[in-house]
């Protein structure tokens, strides 16, 4: 009898401390707005970084996958690795090259009010890895860095991890279904054989 | 919109996980006392309980494949699953794990279920296997929910 009342604490404590748990807390890989999870996914930008020249060049995409046709925001912050200082003022280009080797080089301009953020939106048109380098033509102040990103036909179709994941997800959904349906079944069969429960 | 149903995906979520884990744990815990205890009338009205537990646990399930699918398709990434980031191997996990468990509940729902129904109070091989599946499904949850909270530190 005591074991019982042993076990029955150690469940009531376990569903107490659960039920306690803070409102940030992380269940079955869902992670709540703000979450660390969703931080370190990038979940709405892809972002990477490089140190060329003592600056710290941070690349960031949005959104994070890009998708042939599709505007993709390319965002490049430059900070002075020395001083932590953020680095305004600058004359930037990006320099892309397509899959095919075609080279095209933009204007980088810095974004009005957001102090050494250097900013341009992209359609790509083409399917394939991308080089991306950003160099600073600013006299004096030299760096580059070159960053790559795969560019997928379409949402759905991409290279093996998107066409793995899709599939993937589609056999859970099928899966689902015919649980459902057998579910279903079970209780109008238990129905027609039981009309007088 | 987007916060709405990101909200409403992680808290349907979580309802999910109430009923599908909580549910066999309570299962798990009550089967393994009245086993312990060699009630037979504990597990005659477990036995009798059982459809309306595999409705709970039909409904849990369906809550967190949908909230789970609504969350992917808020995120939009290609693929859906992140891959290949180790994040994308983990949810790859955890989604093969899920389909085990899917299985394993068509085959309780389709073989056991109703023969544990229409024998009443008797405790048969059927009775035995729906103890013994439920538990493996317990095992495997616990596993999905360990590497739920993995995807945390996937990245980090």
């Amino acid at each position: 009898m005591s074991n019982r009342y042993c076990a029955l604490a150690i469940i009531c404590w376990l569903a107490l401390s659960g039920i306690s748990r803070p409102v940030t807390a992380h269940h079955g890989g869902i992670g709540i707005e703000g979450d660390l999870v969703e931080w370190a996914l990038n979940i709405d930008q892809w972002q990477e970084e490089q140190i060329d020249q003592g600056h710290r060049i941070k690349f960031l995409a949005y959104p994070r996958q890009p998708v042939r046709g599709g505007r993709t925001r390319l965002i490049f912050e430059i900070q002075a690795v020395a001083t932590g200082a953020y680095v305004g003022g600058l004359s930037m280009q990006l320099r892309m090259q397509t899959p095919d080797g075609a080279t095209r080089t933009v204007p980088l301009p810095e974004t009005t009010g957001v102090t050494a953020y250097y900013e341009t939106a992209v359609e790509f048109a083409q399917v394939g890895e991308h080089r991306l380098t950003a160099i600073s033509t600013t006299p004096d102040i030299s760096f580059q860095a070159t960053f790559q990103r795969q560019v997928s036909p379409s949402v759905l179709l991409g290279d093996w991890a998107t066409i793995t994941g899709n599939l993937t997800v589609l056999a859970t959904f099928t899966m689902t279904w015919v649980g459902l349906l057998v579910a279903v079944q079970r209780r109008f069969a238990t129905f027609q054989m039981d009309p007088n429960p | 919109m987007k916060p709405v149903l990101d909200y409403l995906s992680t808290f349907l979520h979580l309802i999910g996980m109430l009923l599908l884990a909580g549910g066999h744990i309570w299962f798990g815990v009550f089967t393994a006392m009245a086993e312990r205890h060699q009630r037979r009338m504990d597990e005659q009205v477990l036995a009798a309980h059982l459809p309306v537990l595999a409705n709970g646990f039909g409904v849990g399930i369906l809550l967190l494949f949908g909230s789970g699918l609504l969350k992917l398709l808020l995120w939009g990434e290609p693929g859906l699953i992140f891959l290949p980031d180790l994040y994308g191997w983990i949810l790859l996990s955890k989604l093969l794990l899920y389909m085990i468990i899917v299985a394993n509940g068509i085959i309780i729902e389709r073989r056991y279920l109703p023969v544990v129904r229409a024998v009443g109070g008797e405790m048969t091989a059927a009775w035995a296997q729906v103890k013994m599946r439920a538990r493996f499904n317990l095992a495997l949850i616990l596993i999905v929910v360990v590497l739920g909270e993995t995807l945390r530190f996937s990245r980090l």
